[in-house]
């Protein structure tokens, strides 16, 4: 049995779909509400995460491995394997502020941000001094109601920025969803694992031609 | 820390069991000092992932709480005699502080430090030290890696890739077995297919020994990548004659980050762990700056996943070796049986009283008679 964490939402979806591509068959997700989904087989079960949550299941070894995006891995950076990345789930890291912001006129900055460290790790090597405000969701509130200058957030579409009269000022990385397997599990069921992934490279490379 | 009545019953145990497994192995226990000064952390590579804990000495030198042993033990061991063949074991417990947290965190360790002259052989008892840590232990299914710190580098060396970025950043992602973005951080470095792809090869290249072995042989260019194969080789040959081969494994994959190691490099975990439970191999360069001493090998445990985990697989407990003997009174006849059991490897607690009922318990398992007991360990075996 191999068990896959998966962050919920638009992701699982699209794994659930490249799955399917390799025979791996799970019930549509919009049709339960169930955490913990066994596959037609029995031979494999995803485990329905909080995004953030997902590199946990997997670093604590409940789930032997899982899928979750860079921007999870380089904020916490769990002790797993980080073995590829999918063509799902792309987006990216970013500084977004009034369109009027100017960075580099700034003697300190302050940035509103569910990624703490990320924003550290950034405004680090820069002159600068800094403080990262620790927020859970709706960032993009932040530079309004000015409790900060800037945020570092996720910006897929960009058009959350654009409803709330904000801009990217600067791209940090890009992001992807990676496929990562839990140290011990990767060892002890290799064979079973490194199959699965072999075919989820090849399902992953089919769709994004 | 406040331990739970079976977390402190096995961390008593595992302190027994391990100081006599080294003890019976020729190692003496050495305590590791407290306080280390600030320069020998800064200086030289430590192992722990947290930062050291300072403090302000009375002559207001900077000094740090017990950081890392192997550091600590090297620190001291210049000041003391030297001796041919020293082999030390430690019980001790370091202090760090979490990077992204900022609390201060504790953790109990164990491990051994040979400092005998360089060969297989002593390579080969540390990491047979390490299999019998757990076995002893009662934790089943123990697998053991080994690399060797020469065979990345020496490939890269050849590859002439250089620059000591470069040269982490792809120590890095083997570590963590990204292929992926290994192949893309070498196609940026301007790196030919067929180096990236024997180079994004060593990610995977893990499992049974032979079959690592021959892959890993095919891709050696030089000398050195040979030579570092050849050595594990040895001690693999050693290591089938102390009887452990089974549980151990490859991983080229498993590589020297900050060039801690010098030679053989080893880790350990089991099945149902989450994570590896020890880890070690050579560290002659460090060893020959702090302590002066030409050689070492050695391997540390983190004590206290181990006793999770022994927590978690409540079997565990029935593989270990611990028994209390129950009797209401104690003649010559008893004693010698109770030798006997301790001949064959088991510790016995005797507890002699006028109201007990003879009997002998394992740690999950009550017998009633000497042959009651010994008719368990046959079927155990069949």
């Amino acid at each position: 049995m191999i068990t896959i964490a998966l962050a919920k939402g638009r992701t699982a979806k699209k794994a659930v779909e490249l799955f399917r591509m390799c025979g791996v068959n799970f019930p549509s997700l919009d049709k339960t509400r169930k955490l913990i989904i066994p596959d037609e087989s029995g031979h494999y079960e995803i485990v329905l995460t909080k995004p953030s949550d997902t590199a946990i299941y997997v670093e604590r070894g409940v789930c032997d491995c899982g899928i979750v995006g860079s921007d999870i891995i380089s904020e916490y950076s769990p002790d797993v394997y980080t073995l590829f990345a999918l063509n799902i789930g792309k987006c990216s890291m970013c500084i977004a502020g009034k369109k009027d912001t100017d960075l580099s006129s700034m003697i300190h900055v302050r940035i509103a941000s569910k990624f703490e460290n990320c924003a550290k790790r950034y405004f680090d090597k820069k002159d600068t001094s800094y403080e990262v405000i620790k927020l859970n969701g709706s960032v993009e509130l932040a530079p309004l109601m000015d409790m900060s200058d800037v945020i570092v957030d996720i910006v897929e579409s960009g058009e959350t920025l654009k409803e709330n009269d904000l801009c990217v000022l600067e791209k940090l990385f890009d992001i992807s969803a990676c496929f990562i397997a839990n140290k011990v599990a990767l060892k002890i069921k290799k064979d079973e694992l490194i199959g699965f992934m072999e075919k989820l490279k090849k399902a992953d490379e089919e769709v994004s031609k | 820390m406040v331990r739970t009545k079976n977390q402190t019953k096995a961390f008593a145990y595992i302190k027994e069991t391990l100081t006599s497994l080294y003890m019976h192995h020729g190692y003496y226990e050495y305590s590791v000092p407290i306080f280390a000064g600030y320069d020998l952390f800064t200086s030289n590579k430590g192992h722990s992932r947290m930062l050291p804990l300072k403090l302000i000495a009375p002559n207001t030198d900077v000094i740090l709480l017990r950081a890392d042993a192997t550091l600590n033990i090297l620190d001291d061991m210049k000041k003391g005699e030297r001796y041919k063949r020293e082999k030390y074991f430690y019980n001790t417990q370091i202090v760090g502080v979490q990077e992204h947290t900022n609390t201060i965190k504790t953790n109990n360790q164990m491990g051994i430090e040979n400092f005998s002259p360089l060969s297989c052989h002593v390579d080969a008892e540390v990491i047979m030290l390490m299999i019998k840590t757990l076995l002893c232990c009662g934790v089943s299914e123990v697998r053991a890696e080994l690399s060797h710190a020469d065979f990345l580098p020496a490939m890269m060396d050849e590859y002439k890739i250089t620059s000591p970025h470069e040269r982490e950043t792809i120590v890095s992602l083997v570590s963590s077995k990204n292929a992926v973005k290994l192949d893309e951080f070498l196609l940026s470095l301007g790196i030919e297919e067929t180096v990236r792809k024997d180079l994004c090869s060593v990610c995977m290249l893990f499992g049974d020994f032979d079959e690592c072995i021959q892959k890993a042989k095919a891709l050696c260019v030089n000398e050195k990548m040979a030579s570092s194969l050849e050595y594990i080789k040895e001690v693999y040959e050693v290591l089938k004659i102390f009887g452990v081969e089974k549980c151990v494994r490859l991983d080229m994959g498993l590589a020297n980050s900050m060039d801690y190691y010098t030679g053989i490099m080893f880790h350990a975990y089991a099945k149902g762990a989450i994570k590896e439970i020890a880890s070690g191999g050579r560290y002659d360069a460090l060893s020959k700056k702090v302590s002066k001493r030409a050689n070492a090998c050695g391997f540390g445990i983190d004590v206290d996943y181990l006793i999770d985990f022994m927590q978690q697989d409540k079997s565990v407990f029935k593989r270990t070796n611990k028994l209390v003997l129950k009797a209401p009174k104690l003649d010559k006849a008893l004693y010698s049986e109770i030798e006997k059991l301790r001949d064959m490897g088991y510790f016995v607690d005797l507890d002699i009283d006028e109201e007990h009922d003879f009997s002998i318990c394992s740690m999950n398992q009550r017998y009633k008679s000497f042959k009651e007991f010994s008719s368990s360990l046959k079927e155990e075996k069949e």
